[in-house]
């Protein structure tokens, strides 16, 4: 192809003198980056204070948002008076006094009990919550009145009396951000813990 | 002048229509008017009809050991005390259980004691139509003995918890001139019949065995 004598050739593209677009990996670590000064302003890389549950004794009385709860002893055996293991079976019963200071019936889960024993670990949800005057199987516990309860676990696991245990005590509180339900109770936390040896 | 009057006009519109959304939020039921029971109250021996459910309360007692009459004679000890009322309820519809009634003394609620062995009242198979009768208990803290709102404690015979509207009997009792007895009796629950006046009678034992059972 040619050009007419007058006319010059078209003039070479040039590339535009601007400044080069930040390619999206740059952009992303920017991100990572803001995301991880957000969380150190915010305090997200501040050691966690580690707190041990308080340690109380056989017979104190730990004083909750709305149950008193004090653990009167633990044993292990065949049965009781309303319930008997299975072959190859014991039961772990721990003995608790409890009272209910709110002015309503609250349910049992406000107070929740673990049991750990070396390597067997009876979590929550026992088998019977039970009060040992007639075996009624508690779901509720009444205002201002006293009440001792058995909380019993079916275990296969390797326990004997005078084994080394430890009975944890959890709380579960109304959870006020429940819009549904004022009245249903938030997750369970740890709150005392009680070394003893099972009878 | 025809402008102001107009201007006084809207602000007078203005002022009702605001005032009547107000009333109507003030009329306006929060959720726990709209989910609470409808109360039918009513005293000690007194027929309360619900929808669902008559009950009649025929005697309250207190007492300090309750035993179960019909179940070798357990006895049952309190820290607190023992609330016995002796109870004919009569299921309209459906069969119903009793194990939502509540006793209210002041701002407290006590819920009904469930330990007996069957068949108590709480735990009765009722049939629609079938008058049953048989006493309940509840657990109480012994300070309400002193308590001032015993003169009006409130027996709230509901067969579902709340959130539910639904008309219910509720029986006022006065504990002020109850003595504490030493034990009452939770015997177990029984089937009556009608009288001539439609009123629930115990079964006389001519009906009971020509009914075949």
């Amino acid at each position: 192809m040619s050009y007419p004598r007058n006319v010059s050739s078209p003039p070479r593209l040039q590339p535009r003198a601007h400044p080069r677009r930040p390619t999206w990996a740059l952009v992303g670590a920017g991100g990572v980056l803001a995301a991880i000064g957000i969380v150190a302003a915010l305090g997200g890389f501040a050691d966690t204070p580690i707190t041990k549950v308080p340690t109380i004794a056989i017979g104190e009385v730990y004083e909750g948002q709305q149950i008193d709860v004090s653990i009167e002893g633990a044993e292990v055996g065949r049965q009781t008076a309303f319930l008997t293991a299975d072959d190859g079976e014991q039961l772990v019963i721990v003995s608790a006094l409890v009272v209910n200071r709110a002015d309503v019936p609250v349910s049992n889960r406000a107070i929740q009990l673990v049991v750990l024993m070396g390597d067997v670990r009876l979590l929550e949800d026992p088998d019977a919550i039970v009060t040992p005057r007639d075996g009624e199987t508690v779901g509720s516990l009444q205002p201002g009145v006293p009440t001792l309860l058995q909380y019993v676990w079916r275990t296969r696991g390797d326990v004997a009396s005078g084994d080394d245990a430890v009975v944890g005590i959890y709380e579960a509180v109304p959870d006020p951000n429940d819009i549904y339900d004022p009245g249903q109770l938030g997750l369970p936390n740890p709150v005392r813990r009680i070394e003893l040896v099972l009878a | 002048m025809r402008r102001g009057v107009r201007r006084a006009a809207s602000i007078a519109a203005a002022a009702a229509l605001v005032a009547a959304a107000g009333a109507i939020v003030a009329a306006t039921p929060g959720d726990d008017q709209v989910f609470e029971v409808l109360r039918v109250d009513g005293a000690v021996g007194e027929r309360l009809v619900g929808r669902v459910q008559t009950a009649t309360v025929t005697g309250v007692e207190l007492a300090d050991t309750l035993r179960f009459g019909y179940a070798g004679g357990t006895v049952v000890e309190t820290e607190g005390v023992w609330l016995v009322a002796d109870i004919t309820v009569v299921d309209r519809i459906e069969s119903l259980s009793l194990t939502y009634v509540q006793l209210e003394i002041g701002d407290r609620v006590f819920n009904l004691y469930r330990g007996a062995p069957y068949p108590t009242a709480t735990s009765f198979e009722s049939q629609p139509g079938i008058p049953y009768a048989g006493p309940i208990a509840f657990e109480l803290p012994r300070e309400v003995l002193d308590d001032p709102a015993r003169r009006d404690a409130r027996l709230v015979v509901r067969y579902v918890p709340d959130g539910i509207v639904e008309t219910v009997p509720v029986v006022h009792l006065d504990l002020t001139d109850l003595e504490v007895e030493a034990r009452a009796d939770l015997d177990e629950a029984r089937t009556l019949t009608f009288d001539e006046a439609g009123e629930p009678a115990p079964v006389e034992p001519d009906d009971a065995a020509g009914s075949g059972s």
